[in-house]
């Protein structure tokens, strides 16, 4: 009888106990990686930012004067390129925050802050297609032909290349 | 650069959905409450109010602004600048250019 109810306690307290641990470990190790597809994704954002090339209004004007036109242009072609630079850096943070969303209810309200913050950053290159969207066919093909709007370019010094 | 006095600041339409894309993200709007303490960009970025319709910047605002930026995390800071770089080619007045490129920018007041 004493040796059934060590074994009854054992089971009981001991069980829970292991079970937990690897849980806790797996939450952790996917806590790390989480911090870590920050950090990449803000580094590589800088990096992406850091371009000096610059489109000038030679590269452009030749298509069309309309400032309204042009910086619609410039604004989605600069989100796009920056979207698809941070593109892999991105994907991993939202498979980890997805993971640890299913995983752990307790930090879910500081996920969720994360994701708001980081995602913000897509979806402002999502806004840019409003007004990118509503151009004629025959400028957006031109324009996707200018390669400088094809790579990561410098957005203040373009903007200021034609004040 | 140096921050700049923009008196009479009326923001476009598109400019106040930038302004409310900015306080809708909690941390950032966390975060400034607890680093702008009163103050115009207090009232611009924190505000939970309507947006007005002009307002009136010195350079002591954005230089508390810029101050509180440079000390908030810096993930916060690059969603910051990447909504102002994209809203200041966007800008439909010379004045809110000058606005958020000194938000993305950063600035400091003269001495």
């Amino acid at each position: 009888m004493k040796k059934l109810i060590t074994l009854i306690l054992t089971l009981t307290v001991f069980f829970p106990l292991l079970a937990d641990t690897p849980e806790r470990t797996l939450n952790d190790y996917l806590a790390a990686e989480y911090n870590n597809a920050i950090k990449a994704y803000e580094s590589k954002l800088e990096a992406c930012q850091a371009s000096e090339v610059v489109v000038t209004p030679n590269d452009i004007k030749h298509i069309t004067d309309d400032w309204n036109i042009l910086s619609s242009a410039i604004a989605y072609h600069y989100a796009k390129t920056q979207d698809l630079c941070t593109h892999n850096e991105l994907v991993k943070f939202t498979v980890l925050s997805a993971k640890l969303q299913a995983l752990d209810d307790t930090h879910k309200p500081i996920f969720e802050n994360y994701n708001e913050l980081i995602m913000a950053i897509p979806l402002a290159y999502e806004r840019t297609k409003i007004d990118y969207f509503v151009l004629p066919e025959n400028l957006r093909e031109q324009f996707l032909k200018i390669e400088k709007l094809n790579k990561p370019f410098n957005l203040m010094k373009t903007m200021e290349s034609f004040e | 650069m140096k921050c700049p006095e923009i008196s009479d600041l009326e923001f476009s339409e598109r400019g106040k959905l930038a302004i409310k894309e900015i306080r809708r993200i909690k941390q950032v709007n966390q975060w400034l409450n607890t680093a702008i303490v009163g103050g115009t960009f207090a009232n611009i970025f924190a505000g939970n109010g309507l947006i007005k319709s002009h307002y009136n910047l010195t350079q002591t605002d954005f230089d508390s602004f810029n101050s509180a930026l440079k000390a908030s995390p810096s993930i916060a800071r690059k969603t910051i600048e990447t909504i102002s770089g994209l809203q200041a080619i966007k800008a439909k007045s010379s004045k809110e250019r000058q606005f958020w490129k000194a938000v993305y920018r950063g600035c400091e007041a003269a001495k």
